[in-house]
């Protein structure tokens, strides 16, 4: 593992604007048009309201996202000739596939924040403060 | 099917060699298995006195590749910092920029960067652990003839600092400006290893064509190393064209005859033809 190599990779990640369009902001716009625009957003359900509930789960499927996609990138890099570009360094491909867990997660937290943070500024109601923090952990892929 | 067979190699420290030979000679097969790509299914590669792969992590070799290898989404001084940061020890990244002729474009994605560019970016990298051998796999492939010359001007530079340096190459002449020692692959297997001069004195062979009474038969000839006959025409080449031309005008029936001496261009295309004649 490589602090300088991981976060430039995911500095990399984060410029793909096309790609961060289909991780973070689709789940954010999908979460407003059926959690916050619709009449049942404000009913209950758990401990919780509808727009909590959809909340979660279009964080969990921007989070899911998120990490198929790196998975595919990383395959396509490999394809092109970057791991040759790696044998000739001391990184193997072990070092490679946990730097790019590591970015995938990374990117992951992104659309939970991002989707996180429209439900607290909407519609979204939790019960206790820590459901928040609890939910949003368990939409992100590692735990 | 063996792309390498039976190669023997000794390349000493501070060497300048190029590996020359048609497409599919096994030029590509041989540096990767330097490099520790791939290994030979018998014999041994070692690479000042370590395995390739150790000598691949420790950081004593450095290669530029054919194609590809870059990401295409980065800057050019982001793939070198990308890279410079899984060594251990590595030369500063302003100065492989500097030393590879990289650093006005450094700021360039590498999308955007010409063929030359981004193979002076694949330099910067090879230098980047500052190797003892240097390993380049038709580094100027794709390159005009400007960039070229100030690809292998750079290179120059760092041979002068004693790097040992091999390179495959379908350019004779760039085999003849650079190398000390040329070794042509033919087959898989060395067909010629030696200083560029005794390779342009092996290759210096003579043509002479002469005209020949076709009820005649042909007597051997001294000297002759390929006799061809076409009708009333005989092409023979030898290394000593005056001896035989001596021969044929005085002792034989041989008429209008003709005397011209091959480069090496024309060693190699002969010995490209012969492989694809066989």
């Amino acid at each position: 593992m490589n602090l300088t190599y991981t976060l430039h990779d995911f500095r990399r990640q984060l410029r793909d604007v096309a790609n961060m369009f289909f991780i973070a902001m689709l789940p954010a716009a999908l979460f407003v048009m059926f959690g916050v625009l619709q009449d049942w957003s404000s009913e209950s359900a758990g401990h919780g309201n509808v727009s909590a509930y959809l909340m979660v789960s279009m964080a969990t499927y921007g989070a899911i996202t998120a990490t198929t996609s790196i998975a595919g990138s990383a395959t396509v890099e490999r394809l092109q000739g970057w791991g040759r570009q790696l044998a000739m360094t001391p990184m193997g491909t072990s070092g490679y596939v946990v730097t790019k867990v590591i970015v995938a997660l990374a990117v992951a937290v992104v659309p939970v924040a991002v989707v996180y943070l429209v439900g607290l500024g909407t519609s979204a109601t939790m019960d206790d403060v820590w459901r928040w923090f609890a939910t949003g952990a368990r939409s992100w892929p590692a735990p | 099917m063996h792309a390498v067979n039976d190669v023997s190699l000794r390349i000493d420290r501070g060497e300048i060699v190029a590996l020359l030979g048609p497409n599919g000679a096994g030029k590509t097969t041989l540096l990767d298995m330097i490099l520790g790509m791939s290994d030979p299914k018998e014999g041994t590669v070692s690479v000042f006195g370590h395995s390739a792969r150790e000598a691949v992590s420790k950081g004593f070799l450095g290669a530029v590749q054919q194609t590809g290898g870059l990401l295409d989404d980065i800057s050019v001084r982001e793939t070198v910092v990308m890279i410079a940061s899984l060594y251990d020890q590595h030369m500063p990244v302003d100065e492989a920029l500097e030393r590879a002729g990289a650093t006005s474009f450094a700021k360039r994605k590498v999308s955007k960067c010409s063929g030359g560019q981004q193979q002076r970016l694949r330099f910067a990298l090879a230098l980047l652990p500052e190797p003892d051998l240097l390993v380049l796999d038709e580094p100027t492939a794709g390159m005009d003839v400007q960039a070229r010359h100030e690809f292998w001007d750079t290179m120059h530079a760092e041979a002068s600092e004693g790097r040992t340096v091999v390179f495959a190459t379908h350019y004779l002449q760039e085999a003849q400006d650079f190398a000390q020692r040329v070794v042509l692959l033919d087959h898989g297997s060395v067909h010629h290893d030696g200083t560029v001069d005794s390779f342009r004195a092996a290759s210096r062979r003579q043509t002479v064509t002469f005209s020949w009474p076709s009820t005649t038969p042909l007597p051997d000839f001294p000297g002759v190393t390929h006799l061809d006959r076409r009708g009333e025409r005989i092409t023979a080449r030898t290394r000593d064209a005056d001896q035989l031309a001596r021969l044929l005008l005085t002792e034989t029936p041989a008429s209008e005859l003709e005397i011209s001496r091959g480069g090496l261009e024309e060693a190699f295309t002969a010995l490209i033809n012969r492989s694809a004649d066989s």
